[in-house]
């Protein structure tokens, strides 16, 4: 028996051990000794090889697009890949409006606006894209009825070849027509019958790419289209647009890793050259002292924009304006961020983050409930004044989506919240469950969501969000001000959005606290040194066409 | 035997019809549902109100149901991915086999491995051997397979460079994978022919043979291993379907798209087609593999062959017996 438990005694040791040796992140070793022993090189068989001297990047990407369908669900990961194939009319990214497949549209009437075609247009089958492979386009869209976005759009015609008249009703917001000439994706009525199976598994886009080869939850190879691609204009030129670029990159393969920390590994051995999304702690491997330092390049981007939604409906204690003032000046953003986000972050105040094209940046220098532990008591005080409470008859829930970072913003919220004395708890649940309950009046006092920091006008987001004609839930969190309404509309209506109106609706919203921002995070990504620059595009997802690259340094 | 076997056949019917109101009931209860993914995020609850009274989701649970179950089972449709778009039997029948090896491999090694290593724990009770084998397989049981897959990664993809970390291919992609996963089997099966083999051993006809002189080994593979044999397979017809409906971390972490990553992300997306043909699947699967255990058992003991050959007459003496009473 005594044998038996120093057995299993020196067992667990060794086992702990192997665990920390294994998992041993820093060390003395400098950038040069790490690569040359503890690594190897592995190629993935995927069928291609850069050895016949093509230009070819694999990038390591966390799910699978799974269709090629253009109007299938897009999530932001799969428009990006998607780009690959299928071109929108116009495309934003980086503060910037890129006319991809237009040479320009101009407003003709209320709510009314034309837009012209280039005219030398061709998809990779070799079909000719015309004004009426346009409106095809967005009635297969709008016929699928997973854009909301074309909800504004009334009416879509063809005037001549080349020629497009787009009609909208007045529920069009400022912004709101750049999103519906970039969300969604051209193609000809020809290719789209001539396909089996609606472009599932063998889009024909207008790109100058292709499906090479398509292992459903493995990886996607994209290669050159033998039929080239139909714009020529480069770099610099009037008509080019970098996500389109041709001359960069022969193949482009996407590998599907849906384990994070295999996305770190998957670069160490040489399988992937880019790993689009990396963790904080897989970040360290590639930073000084890490065991991989020097093999790899890491990028800094802005992530996703976490905001607190009170609920304000009868049923909810949040209701009153003292509570959620005292709970918006009970946390501290920079706590949060060095907290929750292991300091791979910044605070935010403002509803949403400063990329978006309306924001004031006057608002950053507005008061918005800095953390003052003081305040958060003196007007929870007048709150169980008023209601005859004590604290621990109050009870906060936090509604999240359990996602890591997420439910850590939460439990860090939580943990400040509670030093007012009164109860919190934290309730995380998969996406759907949580949205059914942000969408009804019970089962939460403060919804933490976090959104992708995109180049839309703030005002497309308020809308979505606040404007309670849009919404069942009135706005966001059961909001029914008629001045919030009133302002809201002002900003969101194209005649009236103005630097002004879009201030003027932040400051009430601040001022009742229905909202506020909490932290922003920071997103990583990493490729192999032999890529000199590497670009992002739409979402901050890996742009590989716009990258560069010195190809005689791959190994 | 062979109206056993067909009985058995026919009841998988009711058995799958079952499973599907369950599975069909069990996703009509769960909060959400996928229209909001099939919008997306940006949707208003207008619009996901609309869609839900176009896809029919407002109807009655009864009409939701019969509709499910006349597209199931009498039109044979296991319907189309929400979020897709794709048919859920063709997607199943790609992913089903990448799921099917592993499953296999792991009752393959826990066989090849497991019973040596739990017969060799039995005859040696109470001495190295045993301590060793049952040392292993308490490890086996007790280490998360996904913690094994990560370090197995570590080792043998990273630090020695001999194997992929992730992907599908050749066969070199599977090693890992199925390393991390037939672990717990091997350790199972080990332990429950040790324990078997221990109870059999015991037996008066055991010693019987032994004080008649035969030789040990020709006891434990001719009289002991027989008779050991059932909990055994058993022990295999469960580790294999756990292998096939737990095989989603061990796909997760070497990114292998088989069933059990579909299945999640089908119920993460409240995609019900998938998540419907998914289970009901894999309910078939998991029925026609314990109706082959059950055949096996019937193949090495005679009793249980002979119970199933009698099951269902009323009097199963002799009619020379009967006439005497019974004397």
């Amino acid at each position: 028996m005594k044998l038996k438990k120093s057995l299993a005694l020196a067992l667990t040791a060794v086992m702990l051990a192997g665990t920390l040796t294994a998992c041993k992140s820093s060390g003395t070793t400098t950038g040069n000794e790490s690569t040359a022993g503890t690594t190897a090189v592995i190629k993935s068989d995927t069928g291609e090889s850069s050895d016949t001297g093509e230009k070819k990047v694999i990038i390591g990407v966390s799910a699978d697009p799974e269709t090629f369908k253009p109007y299938s669900s897009l999530y932001d990961w799969r428009y990006t890949m998607l780009c690959m194939v299928y071109q929108p009319l116009v495309l934003v990214s980086q503060n910037q409006e890129y006319k991809v497949m237009i040479t320009g549209y101009e407003k003709v009437g209320d709510n009314v606006f034309e837009v012209s075609l280039y005219e030398n247009i061709y998809d990779t089958a070799g079909n000719h894209f015309t004004a009426e492979d346009v409106v095809f386009s967005y009635g297969k869209a709008m016929e699928s009825g997973n854009f909301s976005k074309l909800n504004s759009l009334v009416a879509i015609e063809a005037l001549d070849d080349y020629t497009v008249k787009f009609t909208c009703d007045d529920t069009l917001v400022s912004g709101q027509f750049t999103l519906i000439l970039s969300q969604i994706f051209m193609i000809t009525q020809a290719a789209y019958e001539a396909s089996a199976d609606e472009m599932a598994l063998s889009p024909v886009g207008t790109t100058g790419y292709v499906v090479d080869r398509y292992q459903a939850g493995a990886n996607i190879i994209f290669a050159k289209s033998a039929t080239g691609y139909w714009q020529t204009a480069k770099k610099g030129e009037e008509g080019y647009c970098f996500m389109f670029d041709t001359d960069n990159v022969d193949i482009v393969e996407y590998d599907f890793i849906t384990e994070s920390s295999q996305m770190a590994i998957a670069l160490q051995t040489g399988a992937i050259d880019v790993a689009s999304r990396i963790s904080t702690m897989d970040l360290t491997l590639f930073e000084e002292g890490g065991e991989a330092f020097g093999t790899a390049d890491t990028y800094e981007l802005t992530g996703q924009h976490y905001t607190a939604t009170f609920n304000c409906s009868e049923d909810s204690v949040c209701s009153d304006l003292n509570l959620r003032k005292a709970l918006a000046y009970s946390w501290d953003s920079m706590g949060i961020v060095q907290m929750a986000l292991d300091g791979m972050g910044e605070p935010a105040t403002a509803l949403n983050h400063n990329t978006r094209l309306d924001y004031d940046s006057a608002f950053d220098s507005w008061d918005y409930y800095d953390y003052n532990l003081e305040t958060a008591k003196k007007y929870l005080q007048t709150y169980l004044d008023e209601t005859g409470k004590a604290a621990g008859d109050v009870t906060i829930t936090i509604l999240v989506v359990n996602d890591t970072y997420l439910q850590k913003v939460a439990q860090t919220m939580q943990t400040y919240i509670m030093q007012l004395g009164v109860n919190c708890e934290v309730a995380a649940f998969d996406s759907v469950t949580r949205k059914s309950i942000r969408n009804s009046t019970e089962g939460w006092n403060i919804a933490v969501a976090k959104s992708t920091v995109t180049d839309q006008y703030l005002v497309s987001t308020m809308d979505m969000q606040f404007n309670r004609d849009k919404s069942a839930s009135k706005a966001g969190g059961w909001v029914d001000d008629d001045t919030l309404q009133e302002l809201l509309l002002a900003a969101c209506k194209e005649e009236t959005h103005t630097i002004q109106t879009v201030s003027a609706f932040e400051q009430y919203m601040k001022e009742q606290c229905y909202a506020l921002g909490v932290c922003v995070d920071n997103v990583y990504l990493a490729c192999d040194t032999w890529i000199t620059e590497l670009v992002t595009g739409p979402y901050d997802m890996v742009a590989p066409c716009a990258s560069t690259y010195d190809w005689t340094a791959k190994k | 035997m062979k109206r056993y076997v067909i009985k058995r056949i026919l009841l998988i019917i009711p058995v799958v019809i079952i499973v599907a109101i369950l599975v069909f009931t069990i996703m009509y209860f769960c909060p959400g549902d996928p229209v909001s993914v099939i919008l997306g995020g940006h949707a208003s609850d207008i619009e996901i109100a609309a869609k839900r009274a176009e896809m029919g989701f407002d109807d009655p649970y009864i009409l939701q149901l019969g509709k499910f179950l006349f597209n199931f089972f009498i039109k044979g449709d296991l319907g189309r991915s929400y979020i897709t778009d794709q048919s859920v039997i063709e997607v199943i029948m790609a992913r089903f086999p990448r799921t099917l090896i592993f499953s296999l491999a792991c009752i393959i090694l826990s066989v090849i491995i497991g019973i040596p290593l739990g017969m060799v724990a039995a005859v040696h009770r109470n001495s190295w051997g045993d301590r060793i084998s049952m040392i292993f397989a308490l490890i086996g049981s007790s280490l998360p397979n996904f913690w094994l897959a990560l370090q197995l990664v570590i080792i043998f993809a990273l630090r020695l460079g001999w194997l992929p970390a992730y992907g599908i291919g050749g066969i070199k992609y599977y090693i890992l994978p199925i390393m991390a996963a037939s672990l717990d089997g091997i350790a199972q099966e080990a332990r429950q022919t040790r324990s078997s083999m221990l109870e059999v051993i015991r037996s008066d006809y055991v010693t019987t043979a032994r004080a008649k002189g035969i030789p040990e080994r020709k006891i434990l593979i001719r009289h002991v291993l027989p008779n050991a044999l059932i909990p055994v397979i058993q022990t295999m017809g469960n580790i294999f379907a756990r292998s096939l409906g737990g095989a989603l971390l061990i796909e997760t972490v070497f990114s292998i798209p088989g069933m059990g990553v579909y299945l999640q992300t089908g119920i993460a997306n409240r995609d019900y087609p998938v998540v419907r043909g998914s289970v009901v699947f894999l309910a078939v699967v998991f029925s026609i593999v314990m109706l082959l255990v059950d055949i096996a058992f019937a193949y090495i003991d005679p009793r249980i062959k002979a119970q199933y050959e009698n099951h269902g007459k009323k009097n199963t003496l002799s009619p020379g017996r009967q006439q005497k009473g019974g004397a």
